[in-house]
């Protein structure tokens, strides 16, 4: 044991400053009141926000390229999945906004706050991620349709090799978003749970977070194969009937 | 019914009045310039936004101790490549260098650096001499287990402040 005598430090604490520098000015006081928070809950919202605007140009431009395109059932059958797609993903995530918390760090503990925020991410977070990721594919899709409508009008007889590339374009920018996106909230999330751990909680143990792991690694599987499966299922339609 | 701009000078009137909490929280939770500018922002940013519930129940002071603490403790940073490295570098440059203090306080600061997030609050309101029933409100945390950790947390303070001396 140190033979250190703390209540040393503690009167130096309590008669020192920590900062040598000048006080917040009044104007400062008052910009920082309504500055833009850096909380990961409101940087998630404010993602949200602009993945719903960004998908609502996407259905917007989507619709437009419906009434452009040479009109066969097919292309009208194409046309309606995108719609409900964008409209689906639209709905989801204006659901999901109404379910991020609201920051209450005046009235909660600091425990509380933690459960409450990782409860979120495990819940919606991922998912979330997936879906605003999806936005991508709709963006390389609507763009590659755009393109070809300008350049021949419609669309001209696809190939299996035409179809590759389409299928690879759409695989990459779905995952290269939801990669970028899901790595960032791991790395945020980590931080969450270390916190927890630190505070040596027993009801948020490594056991329960390693399940939450499980159940949310499960679930992303099951998405990865649901979009695999309508990705082929897509590129069959077009295939087939465009 | 006071309107929304007497309200806004209340609290920055308030805010200024109990300046030391936002400093010292931010002094031992964030060791950049550019950290700590973004972390004294984010706690005015909560504080004020919290501040129509604030009934007065509790001490300002006290009130703004967990809405800081709480805020520190939850702020998580972005993921960049480099970051911890370049993070390490301004930490090691800039804690207690840019202090006005006594020698005994910028050691204890450089000591309380290298805390955990949440044993920094613990000593943080220990040194502030705030209750023990206090401080485990504030965390989530008994009281017993509170007085537990402080007894932990005091012994490796005392030993980090040793080997540093």
């Amino acid at each position: 044991m140190a033979k250190i005598d703390l209540d040393k430090f503690k009167t130096a604490w309590q008669q020192g400053s920590p900062t040598a520098g000048p006080l917040l000015t009044d104007r400062e006081i008052q910009t920082f009141m309504h500055a833009t928070s850096k909380h990961i809950l409101v940087r998630f919202r404010r993602g949200l926000v602009f993945d719903i605007g960004f998908k609502a140009v996407l259905l917007a431009f989507a619709l437009v390229l419906a009434f452009l395109m040479p009109c066969t059932t097919g292309w009208l059958v194409f046309c309606a999945i995108v719609v409900l797609l964008l409209g689906g993903g639209i709905g989801w995530q204006l659901r999901t906004l109404r379910q991020i918390p609201r920051q209450d760090p005046g009235a909660r503990s600091t425990l509380d706050l933690l459960r409450q925020y990782i409860a979120f991410y495990y819940r919606h977070y991922y998912r979330a991620m997936l879906v605003m990721a999806g936005s991508s594919v709709f963006f390389f899709l609507t763009g590659s349709l755009y393109y070809l409508y300008f350049k021949y009008g419609g669309i001209p007889p696809v190939h299996w090799d035409d179809l590759l590339v389409l299928g690879i374009g759409l695989v990459l920018s779905f995952s290269l978003s939801a990669v970028a996106q899901i790595w960032q909230g791991n790395f945020q999330i980590r931080q969450l749970e270390e916190r927890v751990q630190e505070i040596g909680e027993q009801s948020l143990s490594a056991d329960s977070l390693d399940t939450q792991r499980s159940k949310m690694l499960r679930n992303a599987v099951l998405i990865g194969i649901a979009l695999i499966a309508g990705l082929l299922l897509f590129l069959y339609l077009i295939y087939q009937y465009i | 019914m006071p309107g929304p701009s007497t309200i806004a000078q209340e609290f920055i009137a308030r805010i200024r009045q109990h300046e030391g909490i936002l400093h010292k929280v931010c002094a031992v939770y964030a060791h950049s310039k550019a950290d700590r500018e973004d972390l004294q922002q984010e706690i005015i940013l909560q504080l004020w936004k919290s501040y129509p519930a604030f009934e007065g129940r509790s001490a300002f002071s006290t009130w703004m101790y967990r809405v800081a603490l709480n805020t520190a403790i939850t702020f998580t940073r972005k993921a960049a490549f480099f970051q911890e490295y370049t993070e390490s570098l301004a930490a090691a440059a800039d804690v207690g260098t840019t202090m006005e203090s006594s020698e005994d306080l910028q050691l204890l600061y450089r000591a309380i650096a290298k805390l955990n997030k949440v044993e920094r609050a613990l000593i943080l309101l220990w040194l502030e001499e705030k209750p023990y029933q206090g401080i485990a409100d504030t965390l989530g945390l008994t009281e017993k287990n509170v007085s537990v950790r402080l007894v932990r947390i005091k012994a490796k303070l005392a030993n980090i402040i040793e080997t540093m001396q």
